[in-house]
């Protein structure tokens, strides 16, 4: 079999996959369409084309974009989905349908800087995020101490909305405040 | 660490950027090692002392 026909084949197939299964979950063909076309891109974005053989090497610096992006559609799609078919709060439905935009950007920035030949990430980079992320979880533990102290001594209350929601932002801050001390320091 | 990066590159005409290219890091890597601030691994070591065509300790002072 050509590569072009089993490529048109697997796409063929994940519209038909995702039409049932719109059609199962949400009993609606326009979100099976939906559905299927969303998968459809993302089974496309991770088969290999006609050409890509030779360039194997240089098909590796993007699939961080790539896998972003196909998060970003398939966030965007349920999203879509929940803001018009499902009783979800207004709050939680614009949260999804903004992660899935600012994901699908972040890939499409990605994948087009890998395209010019852009490292995205060295060794360094990859050292400085790390320890950002192990310096994050020892001050979100420490956070957490404290909010649960705050709380048993009646300084606070926290509803487990307002836990989660303090925690989702106290250990993105932290994240990004760690890694730009740690691109500032070095790691002399 | 302290490094001749910065020596090394002038001799071989090159900029941060191209010596970056070549050595597969970002530009921002290659400052902060002529900076003395960053500590590479042994393998980014061995592929900028191969650019400059002499050994690694000619090129980081340990």
């Amino acid at each position: 079999m050509e590569k072009t026909d089993f490529l048109e084949g697997t796409m063929a197939a994940c519209i038909v996959i995702g039409l049932l299964f719109g059609l199962m979950l949400f009993d609606n063909p326009i979100l099976g369409v939906l559905a299927g076309a969303a998968l459809a891109i993302i089974v496309r974005l991770l088969l290999p084309g006609k050409t890509k053989k030779k360039k194997a090497k240089a098909i590796m610096p993007l699939t961080r974009g790539k896998w972003a992006i196909m998060a970003g559609i398939a966030i965007l799609t349920i999203g879509i989905f929940a803001a018009i078919y499902t009783p979800l709060a207004q709050g939680v439905k614009s949260t999804i349908v903004a992660i899935g935009t600012a994901m699908l950007a972040v890939g499409a920035l990605l994948y087009w800087k890998a395209r010019k030949g852009e490292v995205i990430a060295d060794e360094r980079t990859i050292k400085i995020q790390n320890k950002a992320l192990a310096y994050s979880w020892w001050l979100t533990y420490v956070f957490i101490a404290a909010m649960f102290w705050a709380d048993n001594m009646g300084m606070a209350k926290f509803t487990m909305e307002s836990f989660g929601g303090l925690l989702l932002f106290e250990m993105i801050v932290t994240y990004m405040l760690v890694r730009a001390w740690l691109e500032r320091k070095g790691d002399e | 660490m302290k490094t001749r990066i910065k020596e090394f590159r002038a001799r071989f005409g090159l900029t941060q950027d191209e010596l970056a290219k070549k050595v597969g890091v970002r530009r921002e890597t290659i400052v902060f090692l002529e900076q003395g601030k960053y500590n590479p691994s042994l393998e980014l070591a061995h592929n900028v002392a191969k650019v400059f065509k002499v050994k690694i300790e000619d090129v980081f002072i340990f």
